[in-house]
């Protein structure tokens, strides 16, 4: 069973020690994304269409709405992993590209002495719970370490990602707008895609056009974002937050948590913890 | 995205130095300003101009220090100086270590602890706040580069050296004056304006997307290759002058895209050799083996300084750069300036996790740092 031994909310995001030892559903987030491994079995984690190795000295950075699943290889012992979530309009002053949104240039990064010394420190901050305010000054640099890497050259050749266009039907438009306005109810995908006035294939093969995911993740993403929010802002029923996401039962919304998150709802929000300090 | 902010005020104009000083100090509110002044200041006999410059409603202290880089230990006790004397604003006069100095007993006298506390690399950047006295930067040398950065690189009292990072520590005001430079020997005109220059370059062929520092950097590389063999061989040539102090103001105002390899290395050298080093001498050397090493990441971006530096198509960047070195006379090798190879491994790795490092076009570990002091040395 995978397990969580530290969550932190704060407005730079999220940060989340993960314990993993089974592999998650495709999903994609709205954040800039990195998964730095601290110990641990090696793994790995597909992005887009490639795999990228998950071990010691690794590290991978996604960008937001880039879809991605953790894959492990070891079922025996799970693999230790600092993972960020950073809000893109928190690290605004230290992007230096051209695009938006913490887009970063390459997936794999190598975990520097300088990176890993900075993970180490946030890893023991989250755990020690002692200071909170150091937590988003040491993520800040591990971001930027990150990001900055992930635009020079190497010699195995730059793999830059590419970068998703904006989107431009209004049609697709219409559809996410109802997807983010009618998270909270049960959604069908097949009623967006009429409502946005379009049939079912061509709504999923213009959304993937536009957005770059399908629209399932899409909603999925939508659904954890809602969850997450729910268990850590409120004291609602994780049974109620299921049933409002539109899940038939509590079991099948915890399905749903630990295939995109790695862990349980209750589990989550029992170690979520508030950074303070911006 | 990219933040671009072009955000300080700044003076450039010969002789401006006693008409802006007097309406900014009214301007900002400063009638009992700390000076800090870095070694040399005095001996050149500007620091004696900007004291007499001063406005008769004015109380100004004096702190000197004679060390060539800013410390934690003269922070202190200039921190201590300025609330003894209820000073109410900083001037930063000379050279990188007078401006640095000036932004980190800001940074000490407005939010006290340890300098460490708010270094980057130690999650401090969040730490500082607009909360730090105001600061005018006057650069008495045509190089340093830090007149407009809201960056402090400051040794601390344990070691390193360690970068305080924020925009609150940029200077509220710059006075460029060109005739500050006038009397600067050669060595030192030949050294700051090799750093003025490699701000430049290292800026242009920089990772980070910054149309207007990329201007900026060309420009700048433009008026220094005209006119830093002038100005070194003769001290007096005010064109040269002024256009040497425009080469590192354009440095100072794009190194906000980042720089690169050659300041990785020089900054890890300057806080591992004992007594320092003349910073822009060491870029001087490094300059040619980093432009070589990032040739496969950035060759295009080489043809478009040879193009501001008039060269023909077929020659060398990196070995034009050495012939110049060659010919204003500066050290071709580090271990002519002291370095040892007993300092090379522990520099190589802080250079690996130096700040400039991040945004050099190509990704450089400690051991490519090893390799490129090695046949530097």
């Amino acid at each position: 069973m995978s397990t969580a031994l530290a969550v932190h909310h704060g407005p730079f995001g999220r940060v989340a020690l993960y314990n993993l030892d089974r592999s998650l559903a495709l999903h994609a987030h709205r954040e800039g994304h990195l998964i730095i491994h601290i110990q641990g079995p090696p793994a790995s984690i597909r992005i887009d269409e490639d795999i990228f190795p998950l071990s010691g000295g690794q590290a991978v950075a996604i960008s937001p709405w880039q879809p991605h699943n953790y894959m492990s290889l070891d079922s025996e012992e799970p693999s230790l992993f600092l993972t960020l979530y950073i809000k893109p309009f928190w690290f605004l002053e230290a992007s230096r590209q051209a695009n938006a949104s913490l887009r970063f240039g390459r997936s794999q990064i190598d975990v520097t002495e300088q990176i890993f010394r900075l993970s180490f420190q946030v890893a023991s901050a989250m755990l020690e719970d002692a200071d909170d305010s150091f937590i988003a000054g040491y993520l800040y640099e591990l971001t930027q370490a990150c990001f900055d890497q992930s635009w020079q050259w190497v010699a195995e050749g730059a793999t830059f990602t590419r970068c998703a266009p904006p989107v431009r039907d209004f049609r697709v438009r219409n559809s996410v707008k109802l997807m983010q306005h009618r998270v909270s109810e049960r959604i069908v995908l097949d009623k967006i895609a009429r409502e946005s006035g379009l049939s079912r294939p061509h709504f999923y093969k213009l959304f993937r056009q536009q957005v770059g995911i399908t629209p399932n993740i899409y909603l999925n993403t939508l659904r954890m974002e809602s969850a997450i929010d729910r268990l850590t802002t409120t004291s609602d029923a994780v049974t109620d937050i299921g049933l409002d996401l539109g899940f038939s039962s509590q079991a099948s919304f915890t399905r749903f948590f630990i295939a995109n998150a790695g862990i349980a709802p209750s589990d989550y929000r029992r170690v979520v913890h508030f950074a303070g300090l911006a | 995205m990219s933040l671009i902010s072009y955000v300080t005020k700044i003076h450039f104009a010969e002789n401006v130095l006693e008409d802006a000083l007097e309406g900014e100090l009214e301007l900002l509110g400063i009638t009992r300003p700390l000076v800090v002044s870095d070694n040399g200041e005095r001996r050149r006999g500007v620091l004696e101009r900007l004291v007499h410059g001063m406005p008769r409603w004015v109380d100004a202290t004096l702190y000197e220090t004679s060390a060539c880089r800013a410390t934690e230990e003269a922070c202190s006790e200039a921190a201590a100086l300025y609330a003894e004397a209820g000073a109410d604003g900083l001037i930063g006069f000379g050279g990188a270590a007078a401006i640095n100095l000036a932004k980190a007993i800001g940074l000490r006298v407005s939010h006290g602890g340890p300098l460490r506390h708010y270094a980057g690399m130690e999650g401090g950047r969040p730490r500082i706040r607009d909360v730090n006295p105001p600061v005018i930067a006057i650069p008495t040398i045509a190089g340093s580069c830090s007149e407009t950065v809201g960056v402090a690189v400051v040794s601390l009292a344990d070691g390193p050296n360690v970068s305080l990072v924020s925009p609150y520590l940029t200077p509220r005001v710059v006075i460029c004056d060109p005739t500050l430079t006038l009397d600067l020997p050669a060595t030192q005109t030949a050294g700051a304006g090799m750093d003025a220059l490699t701000h430049c370059m290292e800026t242009y062929i920089a990772t980070a997307y910054n149309p207007p520092a990329d201007g900026i950097a060309r420009d700048g590389l433009r008026r220094a290759i005209g006119h830093l063999e002038r100005a070194v061989a003769d001290g007096n040539d005010l064109a040269a002058r002024r256009e040497m102090m425009a080469a590192a103001l354009n440095g100072a105002l794009a190194s906000q895209k980042g720089l690169g390899g050659v300041h990785a290395m020089s900054h890890a050298l300057g806080g591992v050799v004992a007594g320092g080093l003349d910073h822009g001498a060491v870029n001087a050397v490094l300059l040619p083996y980093v432009l070589a090493f990032n040739a496969p990441a950035v060759a295009s971006r080489y043809e478009e300084i040879k193009r501001e530096f008039s060269l023909p198509a077929g020659v060398d960047l990196a070995d034009a750069i050495s012939r110049l070195r060659e010919r204003i006379a500066l050290p071709a090798s580090l271990r002519e300036m002291g370095v040892a190879r007993g300092d090379l491994e522990q520099a190589a790795t802080l250079a690996a996790s130096d700040y400039a490092n991040r945004t050099n076009p190509r990704h450089a570990d400690a051991d490519d740092y090893f390799t490129l002091l090695e046949a530097a040395l």
